[in-house]
């Protein structure tokens, strides 16, 4: 009960922040840094596995902002139902 | 004729091809990788601020363990992000500091290769001068000297002095040449140097990450790699299983009855487990324990990449006739259309299994299998291929809309009562031929199958929805499968047969809850199944309780009021909608069995009597 100390816009606001978020962490377009024209072979594979690592790092930060943004999401659906729910018992609707 | 006596040396020559070039590579395209990494850092910067002030303000908004959890996750992300805006400032600094010394190299190489082409083309220039001048020949001209053993007035003396002027510029340019050539090797050197150490700083400590500085012993066992994981963040983890495709193969070691450490990890690596499913989609797909959202990730990787080479190999020709490849490409383009919009369909569809070694085995789910709380398969019987995964879907589809009703019947919100439904619509063995029915080998191997399956989802279940429930249906030969299978305890709560081709005698499937059998008056099949295959009905097993597949009625709660099913008909017909078949299994796997129809006929309408004119 002590989630009802919200109200549906702050969680809608805080869905909002982490869908930013996980749009600022998302991967870039792997090939627009492509290693393989610096002229040695071993910095291009090194350079393009770095890029993969990278990639695949601000891809799980994504996702977990995108999760969190979820979490939200899913506690302002409840905290409006339960906030109708509280009305109409109230007899407001 | 004319001579030479400075004949070109091959290796002097051939210099410029035999040196690689140390200021190759395009230094402009290092520098914009370097200010991409550069801006990515302020980007970080930014979402770490941005982390920073959720955190701040979210308790002052919010209270609670919803709460609690959102507020420790946020903060959670400001570790890898800081780890991630380390790797692309080490990123940026490795690739400037590399430009810059690759672009003087370039410079210099230019200007040395510059000295060593205009020397080379001096030398050869004096090289035709000097062999052009006609009565020195092969004498050695040395200046103010008589050249040694020449005879008297056999040369010129103008010729002569021109001749030791030309050899001069010979040996001068050919010292030039060597300089030259000596300075593009320390600069080849410089550039090998360079080289290494760009590649040692992109792979070091500060950009890779932690993950980065943790090596993995090749005789490393399963259990040891399971702790060396839970010794890294679930970021960490990921990264160390994306980059040690060994430690990925590692987990099939054993698999299913590893399915539960499986699932732990799965559960701690989070958003990570995704990343996993889409740089090892061959393994992740059929791993038993791996999270349903993320096999079918990788499953539906795997299945775009069989489609293209299907395509390829029927437009280009392989190893097997062009049959093959069209009903191979017709097999695997039907899964593609049964999954439909994948994630986006209504319920979710997810291709669960995928097996492309030999004749191609699948599974989809319709729903959410890990959460949901009344999960089940659907296990088809004869001649039920992967060519069939389409109509075998739509049947469990109908399975789970009639669940999803009968939940809304029972009283659940209707959002909810869609959430809380999942079916499998599995194909997941090869299933026998009018040929092959009366054996019992395939369900043997399709039971093994079977139990490991459901091996999987239970462990996942077990971690996020321990209590949900877990039903299996079963259709003809299915059913004989499914009853092998569930004699092993895998704590399924209900089994329901319809149609059966009959038990293996030995079968005795665990149920935790109890264990249903219907069959419709009018299916020859099921029983052509248990004669051919001397199989008893499942009816005759004491431990099977009879359910309904007569038209009849039920007591809807939710609209107060009495409502109808029909008669199935033949074989196939257990699971078309508003039957008493489909009813009844659907009421039986959400644990209401209350809501099971009883065989009574609808109440006949009676026609008013006309009224008689007046």
């Amino acid at each position: 009960m002590a989630d009802l100390q919200i109200s549906g816009d702050y969680l809608d606001s805080l869905r909002a922040s982490f869908t930013t978020l996980a749009a600022l962490v998302s991967p870039e377009d792997g090939a627009a840094v492509d290693h393989s024209s610096c002229g040695s072979e071993i910095v291009a594979s090194a350079g393009n596995y770095l890029v993969s690592v990278q990639d695949s790092r601000a891809a799980i930060a994504a996702g977990n902002a995108t999760a969190l943004s979820v979490h939200a999401g899913t506690t302002s659906v409840e905290v409006e139902a339960l906030e109708a729910s509280l009305a109409r018992s109230a007899g407001d609707l | 004729m004319s001579w030479d006596p400075f004949p070109p040396s091959t290796s002097s020559w051939s210099l410029v091809f035999e040196v690689p070039d140390p200021g190759a590579g395009d230094v402009d395209n290092l520098r914009a990788i370097a200010a991409s990494r550069t801006a990515l850092v302020k980007s970080i910067d930014t979402a770490i601020a941005s982390v920073r002030s959720i955190s701040s303000d979210l308790s002052a908004h919010w209270t609670g363990l919803a709460a609690d959890t959102n507020l420790n996750a946020t903060l959670a992300l400001v570790p890898d992000l800081t780890t991630l805006r380390a790797s692309y400032e080490a990123h940026a600094s490795a690739l400037t500091t590399y430009a810059a010394e690759v672009d003087r190299i370039k410079i210099e190489a230019e200007a040395q290769a510059a000295v060593y082409n205009q020397a080379t083309s001096d030398v050869a220039d004096s090289r035709a001068q000097r062999a052009a001048i006609d009565g020195i020949g092969q004498y050695t001209p040395r200046e103010y000297e008589a050249p040694v053993g020449a005879p008297a007035g056999t040369y010129d003396e103008d010729d002569w002095r021109r001749a030791v002027l030309l050899d001069g510029y010979v040996e001068e340019g050919r010292e030039t040449i060597a300089a030259a050539r000596a300075a593009l090797e320390a600069l080849v050197a410089d550039r090998a140097a360079a080289d290494q150490a760009c590649a040692d700083a992109l792979l070091g400590g500060s950009a890779t990450g932690p993950f980065g500085a943790i090596t993995m012993d090749s005789s490393i066992t399963q259990e040891e790699l399971f702790a060396l994981l839970a010794t890294m963040s679930p970021t960490e983890a990921a990264l160390f299983l994306n980059s040690h495709s060994s430690a990925v193969n590692l987990l099939e070691d054993g698999n299913p009855d590893n399915a539960a450490e499986v699932a732990a990890l799965w559960l701690a690596l989070g958003a990570g487990g995704t990343e996993v499913a889409r740089e090892n989609p061959r393994v992740v797909g059929n791993l038993e324990g791996a999270s349903s959202w993320d096999r079918g990730i990788a499953n539906q990787l795997v299945l775009t990449a069989e489609i293209e080479e299907a395509e390829r190999l029927f437009a280009n020709g392989g190893n097997r006739d062009s049959d093959y490849y069209e009903s191979r490409l017709v097999t695997l383009r039907g899964i593609q259309t049964a999954v439909g919009d994948g994630l986006g369909a209504k319920p979710p569809r997810t291709i669960h299994s995928l097996d492309t070694s030999d004749k191609i085995l699948g599974s989809i789910v319709l729903g959410d299998l890990d959460n949901a709380e009344y999960a089940s398969y659907n296990v088809p019987g004869m001649d039920t291929t992967a060519d069939n995964m389409s109509g075998w879907t739509d049947d469990s589809n109908t399975f789970y809309a009639k669940q999803v009703q009968l939940l809304i019947a029972g009283g659940m919100d209707k959002a909810d009562a869609k959430k809380e439904v999942a079916v499998v619509a599995w194909i997941g063995y090869d299933t026998p031929n009018p040929l092959t029915v009366s054996s019992e080998i395939e369900a043997y191997n399709g039971a093994a199958k079977l139990d490991a399956s459901i091996a999987g989802t239970q462990a996942q279940r077990d971690l996020h929805n321990p209590n949900g429930r877990l039903g299996v249906i079963a259709h003809s030969y299915g059913s004989t499968t499914a009853m092998l299978a569930l004699s092993r305890d895998r704590g399924v709560d209900t089994l329901v047969t319809y149609g059966s081709a009959g038990e293996v005698i030995g079968s005795n499937p665990v149920l935790t809850d109890g264990w249903y059998q219907t069959q419709i008056w009018d299916d020859p099949w099921a029983r052509v199944g248990q004669l051919l295959g001397g199989r008893p009905s499942p009816f005759l097993d004491p431990d099977s309780q009879p359910l309904d597949a007569e038209g009849g009625s039920w007591y809807n709660p939710r609209t107060k009021t009495r409502e109808y099913v029909i008669d199935a008909s033949g074989h196939s017909g257990y699971l078309v909608k508003d039957t008493a078949s489909l009813h009844n299994m659907a009421a039986i796997t959400i644990d209401r069995p209350d809501l099971v129809s009883v065989p009574e006929p609808p109440t006949p309408v009676r026609t008013p009597r006309p009224v008689p004119p007046n």
